[in-house]
């Protein structure tokens, strides 16, 4: 296992690098890429925004903290960017369904390790990130809000691999259907659009509990940042990285099942020469 | 290891292998909607039966059969891509779908249609990228770096994105990061398709090269039998996902009872010849088949000597080509 840990590590350097080297070579198209990331971030954030600044407030939250809110699900965007931005990491289901997968296999390194490691970009992935913080240290500031930032970097995570085990969770069908599912990853992700920075407190509480567990959106914005601002039982402490968990271990079943499945039907996508 | 062992060791053993899979078949009418969605109809394809299959260290084996044959397939059991519906499979003696990390050290697979290359980078960097995820160690880095330049000449391509490079030189490329890691073993699948003349020239020598010098195994599929004839030893030949044929080229000559060819040069229409059966005729230059077991030879040739107009001649083995056309069109005929 300790091996694992050191070639995970091994291919964080090598895909930093690799991200770096695209930044040195291609500066204008990486630029442009961060830029479009800043604008679509913004547009995201300023619709909830003003919507709270108009009625002052939204949802039970005054403001500041639903400028709190939308900053922390920008950072949770900006820690699924850092990680699983590039090289289809985070849209799994396209690797998946257009049998990419056989490359993988041919790495002498076990596959969490290199679907964990190959997405990372520190460089072009890092605009939501940088955003998502200050946002979330404004919002902070202004509303005269006490976070704790070791919490919230604890909350992201988690927000970050519930919304990770989701997407992979339903592109394991494309394992078994890799032309209709081969997109699938982006409409899960979709999921976790605009309604994750949204303030959930006006719902009745079954759809709360709703969005907390099957459809677990609540979990990457509105939950744990109750849980940050201290509007929520404590028990929530436990509950978040417990639903993490649970995620990651249902995705991983799913995976090696869907994975089982490839190994003995094999992907039919890139039969004969390739076409598509 | 004791070295005793290595050499006993095959580095590819297929016992009993064989590989099913199923097909989803649909149909398109509005009447079958419901079957379609609730009870779809399965079709079983078996695209491996039984076969078995020994590959000594240093052996240079050339895999070939018609589309659909298996040759992939086969090729995806060695990785650990795949697993065999049942038998079993070990390179280098380990288990591909078990032993797989430990194995992907030792061998080496390029699918010619796709590329290991990673596409928005130059050369070098994927180069770098197999060094730093094999662990390859630097010494043995920078020898086979060396190596593979110089031999694949990439001097020129090195610095070159991946994505604009040519078919020939993307497959220079992929070859020689194939090498990198110094495999023991590498499958090869269709590594000449689509290349120009000079390009499969030059990579049929470098096979050739690193299998005479550095000892490597290699397996590898082709549609081209020319191809395969100049660069592998030894010739199995896949039939519906079984062995059909498995020795040497002279051998599979024999075994499709293909005769001997002779092209003779000679103004005006084919001259008859004794002992040879005429096939075909362009520009002046008059193809036969004969026999060329036992007499044959002092046979046709004292046949031609009679023949006044007979210009020039030039005797050769039957294109492996027609053989291997031969055996498939025999083997559809047979299944029809």
């Amino acid at each position: 296992m300790a091996d694992e840990w050191r070639a995970l590590w091994r291919l964080y350097r090598v895909y930093a690098r690799m991200d770096l080297l695209w930044f040195l070579r291609d500066l204008r198209y990486c630029l442009l890429q961060m830029a479009a990331d800043l604008v679509s971030a913004a547009a995201c954030v300023s619709g909830i925004f003003l919507l709270a600044a108009r009625f002052d407030g939204l949802g039970g939250m005054s403001r500041p903290e639903v400028l709190f809110l939308l900053g922390y699900a920008t950072l949770v965007d900006g820690v699924y960017m850092l990680l699983f931005a590039n090289n289809n990491a985070g849209q799994i289901s396209r690797v998946i369904g257009r049998g990419q997968l056989d490359h993988c296999m041919l790495q002498p390194v076990p596959l969490w390790v290199q679907l964990l490691a190959c997405g990372f970009a520190p460089v072009s992935g890092c605009s939501l990130l940088l955003c998502g913080a200050g946002v979330t240290a404004w919002a902070a500031a202004w509303g005269g809000l006490r976070v704790n930032a070791l919490l919230l970097a604890l909350c992201a995570l988690c927000s970050c691999a519930v919304i990770v085990s989701v997407v992979y969770l339903i592109s394991c069908l494309a394992f078994y259907a890799p032309v209709a599912a081969e997109e699938i990853a982006m409409e899960a992700r979709g999921l976790f659009g605009e309604m994750k920075g949204y303030p959930l407190g006006g719902l009745p509480v079954a759809f709360q509990a709703l969005l907390c567990t099957l459809a677990p959106v609540a979990l990457t914005g509105w939950a744990p940042v109750r849980l940050l601002l201290g509007q929520a039982a404590p028990i929530g402490w436990l509950m978040l990285p417990l639903s993490a968990a649970t995620a990651i271990v249902l995705m991983c079943c799913a995976f090696r099942k869907g994975l089982r499945y490839y190994a003995t039907c094999g992907c039919s996508r890139y039969s004969g020469f390739g076409h598509r | 290891m004791r070295p005793a062992d290595a050499v006993a060791t095959p580095a590819l053993d297929i016992v009993d292998a064989g590989k099913v899979y199923q097909q989803w078949q649909r149909t398109g009418r509005a009447r079958d909607i419901v079957q379609n969605l609730l009870r779809p109809q399965r079709r079983t394809v078996r695209a491996l039966s039984h076969l078995t299959l020994r590959v000594m260290p240093g052996e240079f084996v050339a895999y070939a059969g018609a589309n659909g044959a298996g040759k992939s397939t086969t090729i995806k059991l060695l990785s650990g891509i795949l697993l065999p519906s049942e038998g079993t499979v070990r390179v280098l003696g380990l288990d591909p779908a078990k032993d797989r990390i430990a194995l992907m050290r030792r061998i080496g697979v390029c699918f010619g249609q796709r590329t290991e290359l990673w596409w928005d980078h130059p050369v070098i960097t994927s180069f770098e990228w197999k060094r730093d995820v094999w662990g390859i160690p630097g010494p043995t880095y920078r020898r086979n770096l060396d190596m593979v330049t110089q031999l694949l000449d990439l001097g020129d391509i090195l610095h070159t994105f991946a994505r604009e490079l040519s078919l020939g030189q993307r497959m220079r490329a992929d070859l020689g990061m194939l090498l990198l890691h110094s495999p023991e073993v590498i499958f090869l699948d269709e590594p000449t398709l689509g290349l120009d003349v000079l390009a499969k020239q030059r990579m049929i020598d470098f096979l050739r090269q690193i299998n005479r010098e550095s000892g490597v195994t290699i397996l590898v599929t082709s549609h081209d039998m020319d191809d395969l004839e100049a660069m592998a030893q030894r010739i199995v030949l896949l039939r519906d996902g079984e062995k059909a044929f498995d020795g040497d080229f002279a051998s599979l000559r024999r075994a499709a009872g293909a005769y001997a060819r002779v092209r003779v040069r000679a103004p005006g229409p084919a001259p008859q010849v004794e002992g040879a059966t005429y096939l075909s005729s362009q520009d002046g230059v008059h193809e036969y088949a004969f026999d060329g077991a036992g007499r044959g030879v002092q046979a046709l040739l004292g046949s031609l000597a009679r023949c006044p107009l007979v210009q020039d001649v030039e005797i050769g083995k039957a294109p492996i080509e027609d053989v291997i056309a031969g055996l498939y069109r025999a083997w559809r005929e047979a299944r029809s």
